[in-house]
C-alpha cells in the first residue's frame, strides 16, 4: 500500500507534464496544407477556447477543416491510433495504464474529448474512482477537465456504464 | 441492434416467465447495471403480468431474441483487406491468449482480433490441479474426490459432466506449460497456499466454516522479478505478458478490431472471421487451420443475459461493459448451439446504504465491517436466507439473488467480537472487520445503529412480525447449539440482544456470465444437431457446455482456469497435437 501512496504522488506530479506532452503530439500530428495548423495558428486560435477542448488544441483551419465531421474516422486520418497511444503511454506515470489504449472497446473521441466544451475523463466511473487513486480516480489530464457525473456522464452525453 | 434483428421465438411459459417480463425487469434494473449506481430495483418487476393485462396463454409468448438473428453477411466487395493465416483466435483475453501463444510458439502463422484497445485485464489468478509448481509444494489433489464433489454442487446436469474431469486431467500439463513461459521472460506462478495469501473468505481453514461443501482453493498466483505477488500487493500485468510472448513468436494483434462475422464454406467448414477496424473498413482472415472463439461473456448485453438467467438481473455492475455476447452470437449466426442457461460469477455482501445506493465516500470499503462475516442474515421482508458460513461465493446465487430484490440485510449487536469465534476474519481487499471501520460505516449511511430492535428494523424497513419471529426462531438455534433451518456451523450462531443494534444492507455484483456455446471434448463448438461445425472452437466465457446454470462457488478460479486451459487444449486440436 506504501508503494501504491508513493506512485500515486509521482502520479499527480507527471500528470500535467503528460498532458503537455499529449497536446504537443495531437497538434504535431495535424496535417499541413488546407486546415493544417501552424505554430503561429496555435498560438493564437486557443484565446477564448474552453480550456482542455478541441478547440484549445486544435487551430481554427484545423476545425474547420473537420467540416464538422467529429467521428473516430476523422479524428485518425489526423492523429493514427499508434500515434495517441503512443502519447499516453504509462498514462499519469502509471505502467499500464492508457486511456488510448484501454480495456474497453474504441469509443469515439467525442465521448471524452469536447469541441468546444469541457472534456470528460470517463475512465473515471464510479468504477475506477472507487478502485484508482485512493477513491480519486485516475488524474485529469490538465486544467478544463472534469470526471463524469449524473448531469455530465461524457463529453457527449453518452453514459458510461 | 436495430429493429431488423427482432426475431420472435414463441417458448412456453414453463420454459420462462415471459418476454415482457423479462424486458420490465431489464428496464427497472438497467440503472442498477451501471458502476456509477441507479435506481432501486422494483420487486414488482417480477413474474406477475402487469396491472391489468390478462394473464398469457402458453402458446402465446414470444420472445424477441435478437441475439440469433444474422446480419446481413458483409460481402467479398466491402473486404478491405484479406490475409490468410493458419489460426485465428477472436479475443486477447485471459482465454484467447494461451492459445494463440501456444500457436505462435509451435510455428503457426496466428492472427488475433480484440474488440478492445490492448489485451484483457489481468484478473487475480488462474487454476489448476497437480501443476509442478503444486506438486513441488507437496499440494496434490484427489480427481475422483474432486469430480464427485463438485458434481454433488452443480447436480452435474446442465454442464457436461465429463468437462471437469477433462479441466483437471488437461490442467497440470497447461501449468506447467504457463509456469515454463513466465520463466522464460523472467517470471514465476506460486500456488496460493505456498503465499498464504486469500483473496477473500473461501472458507479454507476459516473458523466455523460450512463444510456442507468441500471447497477447492487452487488458485495460482503470478510471480514478478523481485518474487512478489498478491500478497505483496503485486499482480503482475500476466495477459500482458501472455500476449508480449505471443507476438515475440510472430502473432498478429489487431487491436480495436473487434470480428463481427465468421464464414463457412459450402462444406459447413469455419473457415474465415470478418473483423472491423475502427475506421469502419473490413479485414478478412482465412483461416486454414481453425478459429478460436474467445470473445468473454455477455454480461454488457443485459436483455440476453436475462434470458439466460433472470437472476444474474438483480446484480449489478459488471467487469467488461464491452462483452456483449460477440462470440455466442457470431457462432448462433452460423448455426452453432447455445447453453440454455447461463451461470454467473457473483460477488456478494457490496456494501449498499438503506436506499440501495453505493456509497460514495472514500473510506467505505467495499464490504461493510462485520457484515461480511456469517451474522444473522435476512431479505428484505426480514426472512433468513441461508447458512451464512457459506464459502462467500456460495451466498449470491440463487441465495441473496433469490430475494425480491437481490439484497439482503446483516444484523448483529455490540457484543460481536466477545461472541465471534476468536479467530474470525479480520478483514481483506474488500473489508475491514474493526469497529473502527464499523463507526465509519455508520458515519456513512451504510451500517444503520439503533438502542432497540424496533428501532432497528423501522429503520431496516423489514416487517417487524416477520423479522422477530424469525430472530426468535433463530436464538432457539443458538440456545440448542443447532441450526435446524440451515445448519451453519454452531461457532456462528451468535444472539442480537446485546444494545446497541446493528443492520447493513448489501447487494450482489458479477463479473462476468458463464453461459456460452455448446462444445465438445475437443473444444469444438456444436451446432444444433449436436454434431462439431469444423474449424469452430470456443473457449472462456464464450464457451459453455461447463457450467449450466451454476457456478460453484466453492472452486476458486474456475473460470479462469477451465478457460485458458481450453483455450490451450483447442490450439493443441488445430495443430495435431496430443493431450489428454
Amino acid at each position: 500500500m506504501e508503494q501504491k501512496k508513493e506512485c500515486m504522488q509521482t502520479i499527480r506530479l507527471a500528470v500535467v507534464a503528460v498532458f503537455a506532452a499529449v497536446a504537443f503530439a495531437l497538434c504535431a500530428c495535424a496535417p499541413s496544407g488546407e486546415g493544417g495548423g501552424t505554430s503561429d495558428d496555435a498560438a493564437t486560435q486557443s484565446a477564448n477556447a474552453q480550456p482542455g477542448s478541441m478547440m484549445a488544441v486544435h487551430t481554427p483551419k484545423q476545425i474547420e477543416a473537420m467540416n464538422g465531421d467529429y467521428s473516430k474516422k476523422n479524428c485518425l486520418s489526423c492523429h493514427p491510433r499508434d500515434s495517441i497511444v503512443a502519447a499516453n503511454d504509462a498514462y499519469g506515470g502509471l505502467e499500464g495504464v492508457n486511456p488510448h489504449a484501454s480495456h474497453a472497446e474504441s469509443y469515439d473521441c467525442t465521448r471524452c474529448h469536447s469541441i468546444e466544451g469541457t472534456s470528460v475523463l470517463v475512465c473515471n466511473t464510479a468504477c475506477h474512482g472507487g478502485y484508482h487513486n485512493d477513491g480519486n480516480g485516475f488524474p485529469l489530464p490538465a486544467e478544463g477537465w472534469m470526471d463524469p457525473t449524473d448531469d455530465m456522464p461524457s463529453a457527449d452525453g453518452t453514459p458510461v456504464k | 441492434m436495430g429493429d431488423e434483428f427482432k426475431n420472435k421465438t414463441t417458448v412456453s411459459r414453463r420454459g420462462f416467465l415471459s418476454g415482457a417480463a423479462v424486458l420490465g425487469a431489464g428496464a427497472a434494473l438497467a440503472g442498477l447495471a451501471g458502476c456509477a449506481g441507479g435506481q432501486e430495483a422494483k420487486p414488482s418487476a417480477g413474474n406477475e403480468p402487469a396491472q391489468g393485462e390478462e394473464p398469457t396463454a402458453k402458446s402465446d409468448i414470444t420472445i424477441e431474441k435478437y441475439w440469433e438473428v444474422a446480419p446481413d453477411p458483409i460481402s467479398d466487395d466491402q473486404i478491405s483487406e484479406t490475409i490468410d493465416c493458419d489460426i485465428v483466435v477472436c479475443g486477447a483475453g485471459i482465454a484467447g491468449l494461451p492459445g494463440a501463444a501456444f500457436a505462435a510458439e509451435q510455428g503457426a502463422n496466428v492472427h488475433v482480433l480484440e474488440k478492445a484497445g490492448t489485451w484483457g485485464t489481468a484478473r487475480l489468478c488462474t487454476c489448476g490441479f497437480n501443476a509442478k509448481c503444486q506438486v513441488d509444494n507437496d499440494i496434490t489433489y484427489d480427481r475422483d474426490k474432486f469430480i464427485t464433489d463438485v458434481w454433488k454442487i452443480t447436480n452435474g446436469s446442465q454442464g457436461r459432466m465429463s468437462s471437469y474431469g477433462k479441466w483437471f486431467d488437461n490442467s497440470a500439463p497447461y501449468i506447467d506449460w504457463l509456469q515454463t513461459v513466465f520463466q522464460s521472460k523472467g517470471y514465476d506462478i506460486v500456488p496460493q497456499q505456498v503465499t498464504g495469501f486469500k483473496v477473500t473468505n473461501d472458507g479454507v481453514g476459516q473458523v466455523g466454516a460450512n463444510e456442507f461443501w468441500a471447497t477447492y482453493a487452487a488458485m495460482i498466483y503470478f510471480v514478478d522479478k523481485d518474487g512478489k505477488t498478491l500478497a505483496d500487493g503485486v499482480n503482475i500485468d500476466w495477459t500482458g505478458i501472455l500476449a508480449e510472448y505471443a507476438a515475440d513468436n510472430g502473432a498478429t494483434f489487431h487491436y480495436n478490431t473487434p470480428a463481427v462475422q465468421l464464414v463457412r464454406d459450402e462444406s459447413g467448414r469455419a473457415i474465415s472471421v470478418i473483423g472491423e477496424n475502427e475506421s469502419g473498413e473490413y479485414v478478412k482472415l482465412n483461416a486454414s487451420k481453425g478459429i478460436l472463439l474467445a470473445c468473454g461473456d455477455m454480461g454488457g448485453d443485459r436483455e440476453m443475459m436475462g434470458y439466460f438467467n433472470p437472476s444474474l438481473l438483480k446484480t449489478r455492475s459488471i467487469a467488461e461493459v464491452k462483452n456483449t455476447g460477440d462470440g455466442q452470437k457470431m457462432g448462433m449466426w452460423i448455426g452453432a448451439d447455445m447453453d440454455d442457461f447461463a451461470a454467473g460469477d457473483l460477488f456478494p455482501f457490496v456494501a449498499v446504504d438503506t436506499n440501495g445506493e453505493r456509497p460514495e465516500a472514500k473510506d467505505s470499503k467495499s464490504y461493510a465491517a462485520v457484515a461480511n462475516l456469517p451474522v444473522f442474515m435476512v431479505d428484505t421482508t426480514g426472512r433468513r436466507l441461508m447458512p451464512e458460513d457459506l464459502p462467500f461465493q456460495a451466498c449470491s446465487i440463487p441465495k441473496i439473488t433469490a430475494t425480491a430484490d437481490g439484497s439482503a440485510w446483516s444484523v448483529w449487536d455490540s457484543a460481536w467480537q466477545a461472541k465471534f469465534p476468536e479467530s474470525y476474519p479480520k478483514g481483506d481487499y474488500l473489508s475491514m472487520n474493526t469497529p473502527e471501520q464499523l463507526e465509519i460505516d455508520i458515519k456513512n449511511g451504510i451500517t444503520v445503529q439503533a438502542d432497540t430492535l424496533e428501532e432497528l428494523v423501522e429503520q431496516m424497513g423489514v416487517d417487524p412480525e416477520i423479522f422477530n419471529e424469525q430472530l426468535e426462531r433463530y436464538h432457539g438455534f443458538c440456545a440448542a447449539g443447532k441450526d435446524l433451518d440451515f445448519y451453519k456451523n454452531p461457532l456462528w450462531l451468535t444472539t442480537i440482544d446485546t444494545p446497541p443494534f446493528y443492520a447493513s444492507r448489501h447487494v450482489v455484483s458479477i463479473t462476468s456470465t458463464r453461459g456460452g456455446l455448446r462444445n465438445d471434448e475437443h473444444c469444438r463448438v456444436l451446432d444444433k444437431e449436436g454434431m462439431p461445425i469444423p474449424g469452430l472452437y470456443a473457449a472462456g466465457n464464450t464457451a459453455g457446455s461447463f457450467y449450466g446454470n451454476v457456478y460453484p462457488p466453492n472452486i476458486m478460479g474456475s473460470g479462469i482456469g477451465h478457460g485458458q486451459c481450453f483455450s490451450w487444449i483447442s490450439a493443441k486440436d488445430m495443430l495435431g497435437i496430443e493431450y489428454i
